[in-house]
């Protein structure tokens, strides 16, 4: 008997396909954005012959901005818009009485998005550490997967909620990229999150968004010690444990609130 | 005559949008600080840049945040005028026809067709407020600020009319609205910051073949002095001259779109 997650991951991918142009212009225009942050940098090095920045050496920051980009697009979940739009157009009434968990088909959706970028992606951090001559241990490359997933799964989760929220706001598009603006910039998309002022970064090295961005790709690169993995793993799986009470709760309250287009 | 008539039109079709937008109030709040992202998103890497480190060689922290706000500032109105997935979504559904039809300009109707983002008002604002701020602590000349000031209106208009015709043409060829978003995000990026440190090629092809360069770098290059001020006359005859061919370019393309019906 067949699956129906992986029946429906299989016609995600062939629907994503069918986009692929869209896409792929996307893609490299969200890299090409962070990746002109690595002429910036080179430059601030370069003039002010500086050899270390929040301790970052310029080949770690090129490094850095490169890889940081294909992890933050993996990263980027989209099942807050397909839950938003299920429940602005009523789709989501149909979806409920189907015989299959409507949660799990938005993730399987969201997700099958997500593998289309993976190659690419693989490529790229491939490519720029062994450009970049950067050595990374097995440890580090199972560590960074581990974060990865995490980092996946805490996105996802708090992307659910942020959906789930539409049921008071009719569309939870508008949160939904206030979301991954300020995620830009507290998981250290926009630049690492150690040349932050210190009163600010001790702050966001305790909140989840590091997850997405700052944390995988600081290990990759070996700025984040291997004693400090654990710690990482650990507070990663905290928030996702967090969230995931409170993403539980606010589905089985927003559930019984569900009413669709005339009804 | 007709000029003021399609000013007219445009105006009340924005004050029905901005109506429409309020409905859902929460929504438009959201919408509103999102939009305001935008400064954040200049101010906190410019900031942070000089705390650091000494900065951008030969710019100045007030320097560099007028560039930074000035490239937001251009960029953003480009995007209060055109969202190019509206435009696309409309010229797909066929909808554009029934705006061609009505007794105005083509560009009036499209742009007051379809609202461009709004809700980037407050981005909008935050950058005048540090474009003002930054040019506050500069201590520029009155007259070179005016000059300025008319060459950044007359760069948001040459830019609209050419993020238009690339909107358009970008459906007829590729049939889709990702790449004008894309080149959108990518000028933004590139402009916040001295299009000399990407070096010549870039800075090439930020001044020729997406010609932003004319609208944000060579203007305040001008108004803070590091060329000479011939290339204000060669900025302002540049964007003329993106008006014009924009202009020429969306009259002849145009004319090839056919609906999605037929």
């Amino acid at each position: 008997m067949n699956n129906p997650y992986i029946a429906f991951f299989k016609i995600s991918i062939k629907d994503n396909i069918a986009y692929f142009k869209d896409y792929l212009i996307s893609t490299i225009g969200r890299l090409l954005t962070y990746i002109l942050m690595i002429f910036v940098w080179n430059i601030i090095y370069l003039g002010g012959h500086l050899s270390e920045i929040g301790g970052f050496s310029l080949m770690q920051i090129d490094a850095y901005f490169v890889i940081g980009s294909a992890v933050f697009l993996i990263i980027d979940s989209m099942n807050d818009r397909i839950l938003s739009d299920d429940i602005k157009t009523g789709n989501i009434a149909k979806s409920l009485i189907k015989p299959v968990n409507y949660v799990y088909m938005v993730f399987v959706e969201s997700l099958a998005d997500n593998v289309l970028v993976l190659p690419p992606v693989i490529i790229t951090i491939m490519f720029v550490l062994y450009y970049l001559g950067i050595s990374t241990s097995m440890l580090s490359i199972v560590t960074f997967m581990i974060i990865m997933l995490i980092g996946y799964a805490i996105i996802n989760v708090i992307q659910f909620i942020i959906g789930s929220l539409a049921i008071y706001t009719t569309s939870a598009f508008g949160m939904s990229i206030l979301f991954m603006n300020v995620a830009s910039i507290f998981s250290g998309a926009v630049m690492p999150l150690t040349f932050f002022p210190s009163y600010i970064s001790n702050i966001t090295l305790l909140l989840p968004f590091q997850m997405f961005t700052y944390v995988p790709t600081s290990i990759l690169i070996g700025i984040i010690p291997s004693s400090a993995y654990l710690y990482y793993i650990l507070l990663g799986l905290l928030w996702l444990f967090a969230l995931s009470i409170l993403g539980y709760f606010l589905w089985n309250h927003v559930k019984k609130k569900i009413s669709s287009v005339g009804g | 005559m007709e000029l003021i008539e399609n000013i007219k039109y445009f105006i009340l079709c924005q004050k029905y949008h901005w109506k429409e937008f309020f409905i859902y109030r929460l929504q438009g709040l959201i919408w509103v600080i999102v939009g305001s992202f935008g400064v954040i998103f200049t101010y906190i890497p410019v900031t942070i840049i000089y705390s650091i480190s000494q900065g951008i060689p030969g710019w100045s922290y007030f320097q560099l945040l007028l560039l930074s706000n000035t490239a937001g500032f251009t960029i953003g109105f480009v995007w209060y005028f055109i969202v190019p997935w509206n435009i696309v979504n409309g010229m797909r559904a066929g909808e554009l026809d029934k705006y061609l039809i009505r007794p105005f300009g083509k560009i009036t109707c499209i742009l007051s067709g379809y609202p461009g983002n709004l809700t980037g008002i407050a981005g909008l604002i935050g950058s005048l407020l540090l474009i003002i701020y930054s040019l506050a602590n500069l201590k520029l000349q009155l007259l070179s600020i005016a000059i300025f000031v008319f060459g950044m209106l007359l760069g948001i208009a040459a830019l609209v009319m050419l993020f238009l015709l690339i909107t358009i043409l970008a459906y007829l060829f590729m049939n889709s609205a990702q790449f004008t978003n894309s080149m959108l995000n990518i000028s933004w990026s590139a402009n916040s910051y001295p299009l000399g440190i990407y070096g010549s090629i870039i800075q090439l092809i930020f001044t020729l073949v997406l010609p932003i360069g004319f609208a944000v770098y060579y203007p305040i290059q001008v108004l803070l002095g590091f060329i000479n001020p011939i290339f204000a006359i060669i900025s302002i005859f540049g964007l003329l001259v993106i008006t014009a061919v924009s202009k020429l370019g969306f009259d002849k393309v145009i004319k090839s779109y056919s609906s999605g019906g037929g």
